[in-house]
């Protein structure tokens, strides 16, 4: 317990957002670009039309440069919970472990196996035996998503699971339940989608970059064509999904919603603030102070979004501190010194019952674990001892989401113009367009990392929602040790990143007229 | 003098297999060069997650403590329960 310090749960938490955030550099490239490659090679089997296969070749081939670089990052993750996260990964065994097994053995060996043919395949198989490899290396990196994406979702909404008080773990009781809450539906949605449109951003941006150099006209008006189509239906479904994203964190992550908003007071009826700056003034959550200035609000529309009602109480971080207000459920809320004696109740059930069960005494055994699974629900509240402790940081919280959003405004903008540009007249004399579109690029990958800082961030202190804070969670080790880690991951991502892109500027710049065998591409050739 | 004969049969093939190998990847990374690229930036990267990261940064905090399950658990259900008090 001498280790367990702030500085630990700092340097843990730390290195696990910065390898996740470095991890989502490389993700959602690899499932939007593959929706777009397989598309465009569905047009070539279609038409028979060779440009189409050339394109596909040139997108395939920098998909192929994503995926070696972002392959396995994502298992670093897996190391730090066995390491600086031993009681989570513990107390979450079988519920993590079941949807993580699925990924590897089901959604890693499907798209281990089906990219290896798609990439040296295109001489040996027949187009539509290609095409389907193609299809199906997109669908295992969804598939793989899909579970990753079920783990974390269950942490934001605990549910199909009950409290083993003699393992210490969670058990799953309810497979479907959590394959299919809420939250995981929209979480896979909205986050696949996500990555869809950056890989409409990413062509559309890349074939601007062709036209503004004048090279391969034919191949960048195709490719612009396809990629605006794709990110503009991809962005009107994030939009959506991103409603659904808020009705979800209204309805089982109040606090979380509050912190996006800087919501303090609660009321009916709650504006959503477009833009705005926190006030410095603004110290405790009980001072009274207002806490947004000089901003610009969309009258009700929080509680639309919440609650599909305009008039909806939205509660505030003081309501959800004092309790008092109905929930959607119909219930009331308990405030924090309610859930704070309940966990407390409930963690020394857990004490009382494992010594009735040592003693051998079965009777007072069943008794305690009765009480532990009565006051289950607020078993983390036990480990947080003030109010101050429920509030995630709200600065980061909700410039974030209001970063996320903005950026995902200016990407449907950005797409209904240039696709009506591209279909209708002729984009190439819009050069500003088409810097806009090249530019737009890194700021597709910045609102995805918005995107995980609202939904990783904004539901802090909790590694598993009501149930387990990170200060519980977290192993008993040397934040030393986490802080060299830390840094050694650091320089190994930064690495990585920095010689992706330099491969991948290099490969851009050659154009759709491969020279290089690597990914199974012949020797095409295209217009200058 | 039999295990010497021996010792340079050994050392031959050795030779020539590593020259097999080392010609083998040659002619792959002048056929394909990013390919070759990415395949090295692959396994370089794999083995500093494994050989490295894995075995001397990252040990199975609770497997290398405790032999069994029921250990893990006890000690995991008193840290709980100390955390809380």
């Amino acid at each position: 317990m001498e280790f367990l310090t702030a500085s630990l749960v700092g340097w843990s938490r730390a290195q696990f957002a910065m390898t996740a955030m470095y991890h989502w550099v490389f993700v959602p490239l690899t499932l939007g670009l593959g929706v777009i490659m397989a598309i465009m090679e569905t047009l070539y089997v279609r038409t028979g039309k060779e440009e189409w296969k050339t394109a596909a070749k040139f997108w395939m081939r920098l998909f192929g440069i994503n995926f070696a670089f972002g392959v396995a990052t994502g298992l670093v993750l897996e190391f730090q919970f066995g390491t600086n996260w031993s009681n989570y990964s513990w107390f979450v065994g079988d519920i993590f472990g079941a949807p993580l097994a699925i990924e590897a053995i089901l959604a890693f060996f499907m798209e281990a196996t089906f990219i290896s043919l798609m990439f040296f395949g295109w001489k040996k198989l027949k187009p539509g035996a290609h095409l389907a490899s193609t299809w199906l290396t997109v669908l295992g990196a969804t598939i793989s998503a899909l579970w990753i994406l079920v783990a974390n979702a269950w942490m934001q909404l605990p549910v199909g699971m009950e409290f083993n008080p003699d393992t210490v773990r969670n058990e799953m009781d309810d497979f479907w339940s959590i394959l299919l809450s809420p939250v995981a539906i929209n979480k896979f949605s909205h986050t696949v989608l996500s990555g869809w449109v950056l890989g409409g951003l990413f062509v559309t941006g890349i074939s601007g970059w062709f036209m503004l150099r004048r090279r391969h006209a034919d191949f960048a008006l195709r490719s612009m064509r396809v990629g605006t189509v794709f990110g503009l239906v991809a962005s009107l479904l994030v939009l959506s999904t991103g409603h659904m994203s808020a009705y979800n964190v209204a309805h089982y992550q109040p606090m979380k919603l509050a912190a996006m908003e800087a919501h303090y007071e609660g009321y009916e009826g709650v504006e959503l603030v477009g833009v705005g700056l926190l006030n410095p003034d603004k110290q405790s959550w009980d001072d009274g102070v207002q806490p947004v200035v000089g901003r610009i609000a969309f009258p009700k529309m929080l509680s639309f979004l919440g609650f599909s009602d305009f008039n909806a109480f939205v509660p505030g971080i003081r309501d959800i501190i004092e309790g008092g207000y109905v929930q959607p459920d119909g219930s009331v809320a308990l405030s924090f010194e309610e859930k704070h004696e309940r966990g407390k109740l409930a963690i020394q059930a857990l004490a009382d019952y494992r010594r009735a069960m040592a003693n051998g005494d079965t009777e007072a055994a069943a008794v305690y674990k009765e009480q532990l699974r009565q006051n289950y629900a607020y078993f983390g509240y036990g480990y947080i001892d003030a109010p101050e402790g429920l509030i995630p940081p709200v600065g980061l919280t909700f410039y974030s989401f209001r970063g996320m959003v903005i950026l995902g405004g200016w990407f449907l903008l950005l797409f209904a113009v240039l696709g009506f540009m591209a279909w209708r007249r002729d984009i190439t004399r819009c050069r500003w367009m088409l810097w806009a579109a090249l530019i737009t690029i890194p700021f597709g990958y910045l609102a995805g990392e918005f995107g995980w800082v609202v939904a990783e961030v904004g539901r802090q202190p909790w590694a598993i929602q009501d149930i387990l804070p990170v200060q519980a969670a977290i192993s008993s080790i040397s934040a030393e040790s986490v802080k060299l880690t830390f840094f050694i991951f650091l320089v190994l991502f930064t690495v990585l990143f920095v010689a992706e892109l330099r491969i991948m500027v290099r490969q851009i710049k050659k154009g759709p007229e491969v020279q290089d065998d690597a990914c199974g591409t012949d020797n095409v050739k295209t217009e200058k | 003098m039999c295990a010497g004969v021996v010792c340079k049969q050994v050392m031959s093939v050795n030779r020539n297999m590593f020259r097999y190998v080392s010609n083998a990847l040659a002619g792959i990374r002048s056929r394909m060069p990013l390919g070759y690229s990415l395949w090295v930036i692959v396994a370089v990267k794999l083995f500093i997650m494994f050989a490295v990261l894995r075995l001397f940064f990252f040990p199975d905090f609770l497997g290398s403590r405790f032999s069994s399950d029921e250990e893990r658990a006890e000690y995991v259900g008193g840290e709980l329960v100390v955390r809380g008090q």
